[in-house]
């Protein structure tokens, strides 16, 4: 059975957990449900098992395990993941060679009312 | 090899002595040539003629010629270490060149002539290689050694990269929790002391998160790592952008920015990234050195050749000592109260390096202390612009 898009989930994928934790509590506060994960590995799990899709991926490029790049390899090859919007935030440089189908680079520190007007175009 | 050149074998053992005293004597005349031959003492002076004439002699008596090129390789090797440059090397082998060809004049006297051309010939020969063989080793170590100190670079510069790529995500990733808090804070109707409290903080946080871009920026153009995207740009969206950036700033110090833009948009080809921070940064001096209820007045013109973008302030002005200092890194004139501003004073630095990059130019005015002070930035209408570095 095909999984549908969730338009109120979003997906979080950042090895700080500060961050992961202030991001979902103001995205809960502006209507989101929110998947968390650590790095790029549970990433793919929790869209493994999550019965919906996130309307998008927030996720930062440095992680251990699997970082963000590795994640995009892996979402590029998988035709399914592909259809998911992702928007990376990192704390790096845009990168001189270009990622793999992202839909938007953002760099730390970036504006809250930036990032949910992005986010918000997903819904 | 036939033992014809024997002749000048049995000369050169039978004048060994003579053979120093010669090479001494005509060093001597040859030591303005050379700073290095005119350091040199009898015994440095001698050190390796022994070896060199005992290799020469065993050659023209009919060995190969491997024992002169090893026993020469030695010699540029030994050179090097002595502190000789390569043309005291060259000079130090045409004193050589000297010796022998006396030499073989002396013992010449009286041989047939057809033996007496081969052995001239056998002895130049032989010279060349003296000269050859020395100078080799002696420019393949000094190589060799410069290949080795730029991988030695090349490596800590890698590392230099790394760190400083590995600093930047993590100052970076640490401001981002905070201002994510702070905007939790701000949505639970504080009250108006614990707003002003949170402003503050969230003020100084993004004063710092500015810091680390200019910081990293500045290491970045400094080592030729920042690539311009020029694209045309309308600089009166630069100066709106650096404007807004600093607002908070503004308001906190209730200045007045007044903003005097052409209505019509005033386009030159620059990175627009690079160029509102110019803005940024340009504005973000003002404020920080413009008492409260100052003001601030931004403008963007053309000339005939150039776009100019300016910014005045009515602020503490700067000294005439100064002027000449502002644009240096870590430079931070005193100003009016002698109190130190916040900030690393580089701000003004990586304005002055991105307009120059653009193949523009800046300058500062001011009338003297508690005047204000206005910085005008010049982008010519075509000019030659370093693309990618």
């Amino acid at each position: 059975m095909p999984r549908t898009i969730d338009e109120e989930a979003v997906l979080l994928v950042d090895d700080d957990p500060d961050i992961r934790e202030s991001l979902s509590e103001l995205l809960d506060a502006n209507g989101y449900e929110v998947l968390q994960a650590e790095n790029g590995q549970i990433a793919l799990e929790v869209l493994k098992k999550s019965p919906r899709f996130p309307c998008v991926v927030v996720l930062d490029l440095s992680m251990p395990v699997l970082d963000g790049r590795e994640f995009l390899k892996l979402r590029a090859s998988d035709p399914i993941l592909r259809g998911i919007p992702v928007v990376v935030v990192s704390g790096s440089n845009q990168p001189d060679e270009p990622l793999e189908g992202i839909d938007e680079f953002l760099r730390k520190p970036v504006k809250i009312e930036r990032l949910m007007e992005i986010i918000d175009q997903y819904r | 090899m036939p033992a014809k050149t024997a002749y000048v074998a049995d000369y050169l053992e039978q004048h060994k002595d003579e053979i120093l005293n010669r090479w001494r004597n005509s060093a001597k005349q040859e030591f303005e040539q050379s700073k290095r031959l005119a350091t040199l003492d009898d015994q440095e002076l001698i050190d390796h003629l022994p070896a060199i004439t005992e290799a020469m002699v065993a050659v023209l008596r009919g060995e190969d010629s491997s024992r002169i090129s090893a026993s020469c390789r030695h010699h540029g090797h030994q050179r090097r270490l002595d502190g000789f440059t390569v043309l005291d090397v060259l000079w130090e082998l045409t004193i050589f060149r000297h010796v022998f060809l006396a030499v073989l004049r002396d013992a010449s006297q009286g041989v047939e002539e057809a033996v007496k051309v081969e052995g001239r010939k056998t002895i130049l020969d032989l010279l060349d290689l003296c000269a050859r063989c020395s100078v080799e080793q002696h420019v393949q170590e000094t190589e060799t050694q410069r290949d080795e100190l730029a991988a030695k670079a090349a490596s800590l510069e890698v590392q230099r990269e790394r760190f400083l790529g590995m600093l930047s995500h993590e100052l970076r990733n640490q401001i981002q929790p905070i201002l994510f808090g702070l905007k939790r804070l701000h949505d639970t109707n504080p009250s108006d002391q614990q707003l002003r409290a949170l402003q503050m903080i969230e003020r100084q946080t993004r004063q710092q998160a500015f810091l680390i871009d200019d910081l990293l920026d500045l290491n970045s153009i400094r080592f030729g790592k920042t690539a311009l995207k020029p694209s045309p740009v309308d600089l009166r969206d630069c100066v709106r952008h650096g404007v807004e950036s600093n607002l908070s700033e503004l308001n906190a110090k209730a200045l007045n920015v007044e903003m005097k833009l052409p209505e019509e948009p005033v386009y030159v080809r620059v990175d627009r990234e690079r160029f509102c921070q110019v803005a940024t940064n340009l504005m973000s001096n003002a404020v920080k050195f413009t008492p409260g209820g100052g003001s601030i007045v931004w403008r963007v013109f053309e000339e005939p050749d150039s776009v100019v973008m300016s910014i005045r302030d009515t602020g503490a002005g700067i000294k005439a000592d100064d002027l000449a200092h502002i644009f240096d890194i870590f430079y931070q004139g005193e100003v009016a109260s002698g109190a130190r501003q916040a900030g690393l004073g580089i701000g003004l630095t990586v304005v002055k390096n991105l307009v120059e990059m653009h193949g523009g130019t800046i300058e500062a005015h001011t009338e003297g202390e508690a005047t204000g002070a206005e910085f005008v930035v010049r982008i010519p209408r075509a000019a030659k612009r370093q693309e990618s570095s």
